[in-house]
């Protein structure tokens, strides 16, 4: 199945809480990276004989879903974190920070250009997806968890190589030489990226 | 005097406090501490440009988005 829409600025999509109710849904997303869509699939949302729930160990997870058929579009994961910074050789302090988990955009939509003008323009650093959009969603959610919640004066997150540009169009810089990035065999190859909140 | 320690020894001679306050530790810390400041003063590689980015980008007519009313 391809995309229905010509320009995501047609969507009329919503960010909120996924559910256990979304577990067949969310079997149909598919962010063509399998060991991602394997644990989207399998450890998200968890079924147990007759119970059903939302596995929230790592993140609280949201979906990206278009309102008119369901669809879940995107799915990211949020947690409270913080970023390690060396002061010094004697002195290391933590910088309040969310992390993003997970971003994962539907397979389908994810070189979906947001409009004419974006498709239209020669110059690559100008383009627009559907993914820049659920970003730009993401950013703004944590951006009012941080005004009306709680503080937080940063937003991380381990990059795919691949990936790197697409969160260097979104604003994200490489971490600084006095950050600590987290050595775990999941992320071993991804760049650690950060992103100050204002 | 050995190798090490000169290494880090200031060069100006005859300058005994400045050469201990260049010592290994000490040297990086006051080198650490300008790339420090710099990371904390204002930058524009924020959310505030990434959102100024999103906002800028309008939904088709009779489309809503729940954050850009």
């Amino acid at each position: 199945m391809t995309c229905p829409y010509k320009y995501a600025n047609e969507i009329e999509y919503d960010f909120s809480l996924l559910k256990p109710e979304d577990y067949d849904k969310l079997q149909a997303f598919s962010c063509g990276n399998e060991v991602l869509d394997a644990y989207i699939h399998s450890d998200v949302i968890k079924k147990e004989n007759e119970h059903v729930y939302v596995n929230c160990e790592d993140g609280l997870h949201f979906k990206i879903w278009d309102k008119k058929t369901g669809e879940i579009l995107g799915f990211v994961s949020l947690a409270a974190s913080a970023i390690v910074f060396n002061v010094d050789t004697t002195y290391t302090t933590h910088l309040s920070a969310v992390k993003i988990d997970v971003f994962a955009i539907n397979e389908k939509y994810q070189k979906l250009h947001y409009d004419e003008e974006s498709a239209t323009d020669s110059d690559s650093q100008n383009h627009y997806y559907f993914s820049d959009e659920v970003m730009g969603s993401t950013l703004l959610h944590i951006k009012n968890t941080s005004e009306n919640n709680v503080l937080i004066n940063y937003i991380f997150l381990y990059s795919d190589k691949e990936k790197v540009h697409f969160y260097e169009r979104n604003h994200f810089e490489r971490f600084h030489r006095f950050m600590v990035g987290e050595n775990t065999q999941e992320i071993r190859n991804n760049i650690p990226m950060y992103i100050r909140l204002e | 005097m050995k190798k090490a320690k000169k290494r880090y020894m200031n060069k100006k001679k005859g300058d005994e406090t400045m050469a201990i306050s260049a010592k290994p530790r000490t040297g990086a810390l006051i080198v650490d501490a300008k790339d420090k400041d710099v990371f904390f003063a204002p930058k524009n590689n924020t959310t505030t440009k990434a959102i100024e980015r999103f906002m800028a980008h309008k939904p088709k007519d009779g489309i809503v988005n729940p954050f850009k009313k």
